[in-house]
């Protein structure tokens, strides 16, 4: 096993560990904290895969942005304020058969995809190569997600808003 | 091979988040998380394909935005919800009308 392999499967092993936890946790800050560190050790996935921007976008937008909303959510709906927020889990044998059954699906897919090929050595996750994809050939997908982003800030305002006491 | 199996275990688990958890904010989070393993399989198709496919660190990076959009309005809508029953435990949302 290389160098390259043994930092993809630690950093795998990290990013599997905290899943765990953030789907097995009792306490929500807790799993919030696991979630922070499995967006963490995929930014190291991403980097270590060859796209720096990816990894550093991750940073920013997941840990930066995601895990503050994910926290404040928590704060705001917290049942008593200062102790921890219990969670649990129902119907745990129907959810690990449908979980069994939809990853079983993905199996087949993702063997025929990448089964055969070895990775190559030069990768185009550079800025340079996305931003010019961005502008070039996805200008399209990227005003499309630009106008989602809008319509979502504002949908959020308003979801917010509507129920708001006068 | 590595980085697809890595995904698919995190798959795996977000799905059965998603179906088990009670609290819509860690529902969320699994989703994020099944998002995340996309994620990798789409970075790690772009490697496997060289500079030519630079796409699948494009697609990447909208999945992205659309999960920080998604992730936005659900909790939007948690905190809505929260307003009406004053939990945002899945099973105790059970009415038609607020």
């Amino acid at each position: 096993m290389s160098a390259a392999d043994a930092l993809l499967y630690a950093l795998g092993g990290v990013a599997i560990a905290a899943a765990i936890v953030v789907v097995f946790g009792r306490n929500l800050l807790y799993n919030v904290m696991a979630f922070t560190a499995v967006l963490v050790a995929s930014a190291g996935l991403f980097a270590a895969m060859g796209s720096d921007f990816l990894a550093i976008v991750q940073v920013f937008v997941y840990v930066g942005g995601v895990v503050v909303l994910m926290l404040f959510g928590l704060m705001m709906t917290a049942s008593e304020p200062g102790a921890p927020v219990r969670v649990d889990s129902r119907q745990s044998v129907v959810g690990a058969v449908a979980a069994a059954g939809l990853t079983a699906m993905l199996v087949p897919l993702l063997a025929r995809l990448f089964g055969a090929a070895a990775p190559r050595a030069e990768v185009g996750g550079s800025a340079a190569v996305i931003g010019t994809l961005l502008i070039t050939d996805y200008a399209l997908a990227f005003e499309a997600t630009g106008f989602v982003l809008l319509a979502a800030a504002v949908a959020g305002i308003v979801i917010i808003r509507r129920g708001e006491t006068p | 091979m590595t980085v697809p199996a890595i995904a698919m275990v995190l798959f795996a688990l977000g799905a059965y988040g998603v179906a088990t958890r009670r609290n819509i904010i860690n529902v969320l989070m699994c989703i994020e998380l099944m998002m995340n393993a996309a994620n990798l399989n789409l970075v790690f198709f772009a490697r496997l394909h060289g500079a030519a496919a630079g796409s699948g660190n494009v697609f990447a990076a909208l999945v992205i935005a659309v999960a920080a959009a998604e992730t936005a309005v659900g909790l939007a809508l948690a905190l809505a919800v929260y307003r009406q029953v004053r939990s945002v435990m899945t099973d105790d949302i059970n009415l038609l009308k607020g």
